[in-house]
């Protein structure tokens, strides 16, 4: 069997925030989702599109405001003051930084030179976008195919992405989701990005997926979403991705959030075209 | 350069105002303090930053000691130097922006709430409510409405002081008047933007925008930068001193004695408001003094040096500028903390040697701005 790692630097994009440290603390950097605040002009940091470096400084200004110590923070009180802070990640913030971090080990340069902002329209819009790409860069621009293109299974490479865009359930005309629980029903309407950091051959096909993400489930409470790592294992290289087997936290099908929320979506292996 | 008194008053004449104002300001300083202490004119914590650690005291130190100088400068100009020509506007000005500054440290101390209602609310109660005189009023009003709401939208917010856009709409009157008085009543000359080194633009009816822009952004800058204790009190000082001297060698005698008032009433503000503070300036000491500041360079001739004579309050603004406009504009903070001295406070350093070292800058740039007054 024959393992393909993403690059270092995306590998340590991830590992920022899966292990985010301050002091001695360690936390994965919870998920925080803009539409739930909707804040304005905000800084990136509490809209869910901050780096792990300005997550890091923005803890720091706090637990200084906050008069706690560095050294006496433990992992349960560093999740909760991202938390109760609205600070996080949201899946296509956290996609673009392994992106660019990716894209530049492979010297194709930053990702917004590459990237064409699908949803700024016009002048202005497009002024913005260029002033803050990382907070105008969600899953329907990655998964645009003006910036990648779907792939079959066998051609997966790391680096690639995997979108769920869209809801079946939407499209099939039952669009009120108001009896849902309002997480699971803003949850589930939103786009949502992973990333292949890993990916296990057998006889040069892709046998085992390794993907990131930042997600909340509905089950995780408010101070247990953050980044997670999970598996996608192709029985079929052949068949559609979701007729694999995804696991993820030792849950596998129907237990799994994700594999049922993947059955609800359109769901794409892609690749962004300059890689 | 201006110099129509040159040599009507004595230096030591006028160096004795500063002994005077500090003398009165020394005797009376006292009574302010416990009035302060007494009717508990504590504004709270004005920033995240002044419950940590050695800021804690902060909490509990009452606002409004810049009234131990509006007050002393005023009376004694009033008393000594009332001129009509050159005092009546400097302390007119200094008494509506202390005034100001007074109504926002009142209302932080004893007002309510006050809050900003969205303007889709208003127009919903235009065709909803019961009483139609009041869905008149709200029809008047609605425009008033709309600027506050855009001003709110540009970041004009307040949990019990007055707004930022009340007090710029207060301040334009203030520097309003400035103008007119320099524009109309002080002559041509004064229609000039001096440069150092002999040259000079004729502004002629342009001055007039100049001087109000001055008047506000110094104002607010100062009232900026009146963040740490001993801070703009100490570099109010500095930049009244110089300010004396280039009065004086202009020849505005009547402004050099109102400058020397005020070092003297600095000094006794700044012996109690060094670390731990007496008491801290407040809005009523800030908006004042840096308006009179403005109002004062810009009738002695020396609108160009004001740059540096009030360097370290324009840097405080301008990194406040920075930060709401990278904020805004970038979504990220090119400061850890603005105004400037928070920024240096969380890099690590003490109060005490952000206050000094930013009281040396000061000098510096003060002395260099009296060199080119100068020339």
């Amino acid at each position: 069997m024959n393992t393909k790692f993403i690059s270092d630097r995306a590998l340590s994009v991830i590992d920022q925030y899966l292990n985010f440290k301050v002091g001695n603390a360690t936390c994965s950097v919870p998920y925080f989702n803009n539409k739930t605040t909707r804040a304005r002009l905000a800084l990136r940091t509490y809209i869910g599109k901050g780096s792990p470096k300005e997550i890091f400084e923005e803890v720091q200004d706090l637990l200084l405001k906050n008069r706690i110590d560095l050294n006496a923070i433990t992992n349960e009180s560093l999740k909760k003051l991202l938390v109760d802070n609205n600070i996080g990640i949201e899946c296509s913030g956290f996609a673009y930084y392994v992106l660019n971090a990716e894209s530049e080990e492979r010297s194709k340069g930053a990702l917004d030179k590459h990237l064409s902002f699908i949803n700024c329209h016009g002048l202005f819009g497009k002024i913005v976008c260029s002033l803050r790409p990382t907070e105008n860069c969600d899953v329907s621009t990655l998964a645009h195919n003006k910036n990648s293109f779907p792939i079959s299974i066998k051609d997966t490479q790391v680096g690639d992405i995997i979108t769920m865009i869209g809801n079946s359930n939407n499209e099939n005309g039952s669009t009120n989701d108001s009896t849902k629980p309002l997480q699971e029903s803003s949850q589930s309407s939103r786009n949502h990005i992973l990333i292949i950091h890993r990916i296990e051959y057998q006889n040069f096909v892709p046998c085992v997926i390794h993907y990131s993400h930042a997600v909340s489930y509905p089950m995780d409470g408010i101070y247990g979403n953050g980044i997670r790592q999970g598996r996608i294992d192709i029985v079929f290289p052949d068949k559609p991705i979701t007729e694999a087997l995804w696991s993820e936290d030792n849950k596998t099908g129907e237990n799994n959030p994700l594999f049922v929320r993947a059955q609800k979506t359109k769901v794409e292996i892609r690749r962004l075209r300059w890689f | 350069m201006i110099t129509i008194l040159q040599g009507t008053v004595d230096l030591a004449y006028i160096m004795g105002f500063i002994l005077v104002g500090a003398v009165v300001a020394f005797a009376w300083a006292p009574l302010l303090s416990k009035t302060l202490y007494k009717f508990n004119v504590i504004k709270g914590v004005k920033t995240e930053l002044a419950t940590v650690g050695s800021h804690s005291y902060k909490a509990t130190t009452p606002v409004m000691g810049g009234l131990l100088i509006v007050v002393t400068v005023s009376v004694l100009t009033y008393l000594f130097n009332w001129s009509r020509s050159f005092t009546w506007v400097p302390i007119g000005i200094l008494i509506i922006s202390a005034t100001l500054g007074a109504i926002d440290d009142l209302m932080n101390v004893y007002g309510s709430e006050r809050r900003s209602r969205k303007l889709k609310h208003i127009i919903a109660l235009i065709y909803v409510h019961k009483d139609w005189r009041m869905r008149l009023w709200y029809i008047i009003t609605l425009p008033w409405s709309a600027f506050k709401r855009m001003s709110v939208w540009f970041g004009s917010r307040t949990r019990r002081g007055v707004f930022v856009h009340e007090k710029l709409i207060l301040q334009f009157i203030a520097g309003t008047l400035t103008a007119w008085w320099i524009y109309a009543k002080l002559g041509p000359a004064w229609h000039y933007i001096y440069f150092p080194f002999g040259s000079s633009i004729n502004a002629d009816i342009f001055i007039v925008p100049i001087i109000i822009f001055i008047v506000m952004f110094t104002a607010n800058a100062v009232n900026i930068a009146d963040g740490m204790d001993g801070l703009a009190g100490g570099s109010l000082l500095i930049t009244f001193s110089a300010l004396t001297l280039l009065s004086w060698i202009n020849g505005f005698g009547e402004i050099a004695i109102l400058n020397a008032t005020t070092v003297g009433a600095l000094i006794a503000y700044t012996y109690f408001n060094v670390k731990p503070a007496r008491f801290m300036m407040g809005d009523v000491g800030s908006l004042g003094l840096g308006a009179l500041l403005a109002v004062n360079a810009v009738a002695i001739g020396e609108t160009s040096a004001l740059i540096f004579l009030g360097f370290i309050f324009y840097v405080e603004a301008i990194s406040v500028l920075i930060q709401i406009f990278s904020k805004y504009i970038f979504g990220r903070k090119v400061f850890r903390m603005a105004p400037l001295h928070h920024h240096f406070e969380l890099s690590g350093w003490s109060e005490e040697k952000t206050v000094m070292r930013f009281w040396v800058i000061h000098f510096i740039f003060v002395i260099f701005g009296f060199w080119l007054a100068l020339h």
